[in-house]
């Protein structure tokens, strides 16, 4: 057929290999076909006409072939489209391997499964459309094959995707937990792909839930500060990151009491204000309060309608309304002390990351293991906490004012103090008086302000006490080969040279830093080792705040 | 994918806290070290050495993580006490019968835990260094019946001989167990999946809980 052949007609076709169309033969028509391989369709063949096929390889479509019809399949192998083949109508398949789709063959339509093993697509198939799947193993996707689209199954096991195809689409995700549901490195790999679709439900509400806890910070901070900006501007991180330098003169003693008038609040810029509205609605965020917006997902993000029984995820992003944040966070009432207002923002941290990892399990149902819950989480806080921790930090380190000074001073005092003024024993020394002892140790503290995640700084202080076991045992060890075992090391010893350590960190905000690791710390760990080694940390802090 | 036998009946496992306490001679250390590193091997059971050490155990059935706390002895660091020992599940309380000193920091400690802990908390007062009998200046009915006196449990070892520390920590799982499992009970009476009620005790069920939830798969 040529141009126009069939405008408004029909076309059946009952042979095999029975039509060659060309542009607009059936625009507006329909097409039905019963052959095999009837019909090879050129560009807009079928406009805005219907396309059924019953049998099996029936079309071999090209770009454009029904612009805005339908496609329905019966046949088994029946559609191998092409790019663009149906722009924005919809395919609907009920066969067996049906539709073999090419890239970009539905951009935009919507394609339905009903069959075993219908679609067998390619990569960008169906980049921003839609596809449902009913039967079973209906989708077998390739790489990217949806890559901005949805997709919802309702059958057993209904997408199938090559196990070997490398990480990129939840399918593919799910197919390899399924696979090796031990293999916890794969959650991780999951995670670093999942938030580099930033509308991916999981990547909004993470950034939703992050933009809502940096407002209420920020509100915090900003108010503790407008509170004290009279007496010493210096509140607020001004607690020099050596101990080597000055320290603050006045102890902030005005800092900790409520914030006194509403001026204060009125002190709050504007942007603050804007964030915190942004926050309780589901529009995208990243511009209005996110301290560090990723790179290119700052525009907004192109709507689609939301539809019922498609979202199952998006009853999630749907609802923050009804997961108000735990206190009113302005307001002529609210007179929160700091401590509460720290409290309250703890709390809502733990909530959001609850709400992750429930929407993150609801996802991957794979990953509903206590051991792959543990990594999910892991994985969670490492995206969550980064942007947060400097705000967080600052309003842990003005409610602990009084001690870090404290602290603070005391290590100034106390800087040239050696190992044995600290009460080590003398076979805990090295023996090679040019090495500075425990030098590992005091290193692997220093790194924990630099890290911004609280899991990766617990493990710098697991490290800096296994360090300080291993001098220790060195150190011994040098002196005597003999009694290996009785030299272990023991609390006893731990102690004072942890707080030699300490001091010789000089850095104060340790305090601060172990208060907020102590609220993020996860539960199993707590009287595990890195609960022990926290304790210890804290404890030596503690001891050398109290030095005379 | 969904289901996979989710019937969550199984086995139990219990995590324990367990602080130990004691002057700076009296052992701890080696007692420890003993309990944890006899048999199986002889390397090191974690890289803490002996400050923090654990073991894993099969009492009845059930399986029983202990964490083993080890805390300073010195007299300078006795006010961190609390920061160590807080919702511990054991105490460990060790003194040297040789030396009278001991058994007195001992008594300081058991005070101070009841006040922070009440009777939660299981107690086990040790007198290490047996092999030193002759030396003795704590008298075992002394020791007795103080322990008696303030619901703890006394016990006799040696760390040099290694006595009397696999009784120690069995029992002491023992009583772990049946106070979680009264703990359990009071609070919510067969509530099979209740969870952590208190920070320290984990009680788990062995099989997750498996979640139900809409579709078989589902993401944007």
């Amino acid at each position: 057929m040529r141009q126009g052949a069939v405008p408004w007609g029909r076309v059946l076709c009952h042979g095999a290999g029975c039509c060659a169309m060309g542009q607009d033969a059936v625009s507006w028509g329909r097409m039905l076909c019963y052959g095999a391989g009837c019909c090879a369709m050129g560009q807009g063949a079928v406009l805005w006409g219907r396309m059924l096929c019953y049998g099996a390889g029936c079309c071999a479509m090209g770009q454009g072939a029904v612009l805005w019809g339908r496609v329905l399949c019966h046949g088994a192998g029946y559609c191998a489209m092409r790019q663009g083949a149906v722009p924005w109508g919809r395919v609907l398949c009920r066969g067996a391997g049906c539709c073999a789709m090419g890239q970009g063959a539905v951009p935009w339509g919507r394609v339905l499964c009903y069959g075993a093993e219908c679609c067998a697509m390619g990569q960008g198939a169906v980049p921003w459309g839609r596809v449902l799947c009913r039967g079973t193993e209906c989708c077998a996707m390739g790489q990217g094959a949806v890559p901005w689209g949805r997709v919802l199954c309702h059958g057993a096991g209904c997408c199938a995707i090559p196990s070997d195809a490398p990480q990129d689409w939840p399918r593919q995700w799910k197919a390899k937990l399924k696979q090796s549901p031990a293999d916890l490195s794969l959650v991780s790999g999951l995670f670093s792909c999942l938030l580099s679709f930033p509308e991916h439900p999981i990547a909004q509400l993470l950034r939703q839930l992050q933009c809502m806890v940096y407002t209420r910070l920020y509100l915090a901070i900003s108010r503790g500060a407008a509170d004290s900006a009279m007496g010493s501007p210096a509140s607020l991180g001004s607690i020099p990151l050596d101990a080597g330098g000055s320290v603050p003169t006045e102890p902030g003693i005005r800092r900790l009491r409520t914030s006194r008038s509403l001026h204060c609040m009125f002190s709050v810029p504007e942007h603050g204000t804007a964030g915190l509205r942004h926050s309780s609605s589901s529009t995208p965020l990243a511009a209005a309060g996110t301290p560090k917006a990723e790179g290119g997902w700052t525009g907004p993000a192109p709507q689609t309608p939301r539809e019922s029984s498609f979202e199952d995820l998006e009853r999630f992003l749907a609802s923050p309304e009804g997961w108000a944040p735990t206190e009113p966070m302005d307001g002529p009432g609210a007179e929160a002390t700091l401590p509460e207002q720290l409290k309250g923002i703890v709390r809502d941290i733990h909530n959001a990351i609850d709400r992750l990892l429930s929407l993150t399990l609801l996802a991957f149902e794979g990953l509903n293991t206590a051991a792959g819950k543990d990594q999910c989480l892991a994985c969670l806080e490492e995206a969550f906490f980064p942007p947060l921790w400097a705000p967080l930090l600052a309003l842990y380190r003005s409610v602990h004012q009084t001690h870090e000074a404290a602290l603070a001073r005391s290590m100034e005092r106390h800087r040239h103090a050696g190992p044995t003024d600290m009460g080590l024993a003398s076979r805990l020394l090295p023996t090679a008086p040019s090495c500075p002892a425990y030098g590992s140790a005091i290193e692997d503290l220093r790194l924990i302000p630099l890290e911004t995640c609280p899991r990766r700084k617990l493990e710098c202080i697991v490290r800096a006490l296994r360090g300080i076991c291993e001098c220790a045992e060195e150190y011994c060890g040098a002196r005597d080969r003999r009694t290996p075992v009785t030299a272990a090391i023991g609390a006893d010893d731990l102690l004072p040279i942890l707080s030699y350590v300490v001091l010789q960190t000089g850095l104060p905000q340790l305090l601060s830093e172990c208060a907020a690791l102590e609220e993020f710390i996860h539960e199993g760990c707590l009287i595990g080792e890195e609960g022990y080694c926290l304790t210890s940390l804290q404890s030596a802090l503690s001891y050398v705040e109290s030095l005379q | 994918m969904a289901a996979g036998a989710g019937s969550a009946a199984g086995g139990r496992s219990f995590s324990f806290k367990v602080v130990l306490l004691g002057e700076g001679c009296v052992g701890k250390t080696s007692l420890v070290l003993r309990y944890c590193e006899s048999k199986f091997n002889d390397k090191h059971i974690t890289t803490l050495q002996a400050s923090f050490l654990t073991k894993k155990l099969n009492i009845g059935g059930k399986r029983v993580n202990l964490a083993i706390w080890d805390t300073a002895g010195q007299e300078r660091f006795h006010a961190l006490g609390p920061i160590y020992y807080r919702d511990s599940n054991g105490a460990i309380l060790v003194y040297d019968i040789t030396d009278e000193d001991s058994f007195q920091k001992v008594k300081n400690w058991v005070k101070e835990l009841r006040k922070m802990l009440g009777n939660e908390i299981c107690l086990c007062i040790v007198g290490n260094k047996i092999d030193l009998e002759k030396e003795r200046h704590v008298s075992v009915q002394e020791a007795e019946t103080y322990a008696e006196s303030v619901g703890a449990k006394h016990y006799h070892t040696s760390a040099k001989q290694n006595k009397g520390i696999e009784e120690l920590f069995l029992d002491l799982c023992k009583r772990m167990i049946e106070t979680a499992q009264v703990d359990e009970r009071a609070r919510g009476n067969g509530s099979s999946q209740s969870g952590i009620a208190r920070r320290g005790v984990q009680i788990i069920d062995d099989e997750p809980q498996v979640q139900s939830s809409g579709g078989c798969c589902s993401s944007g």
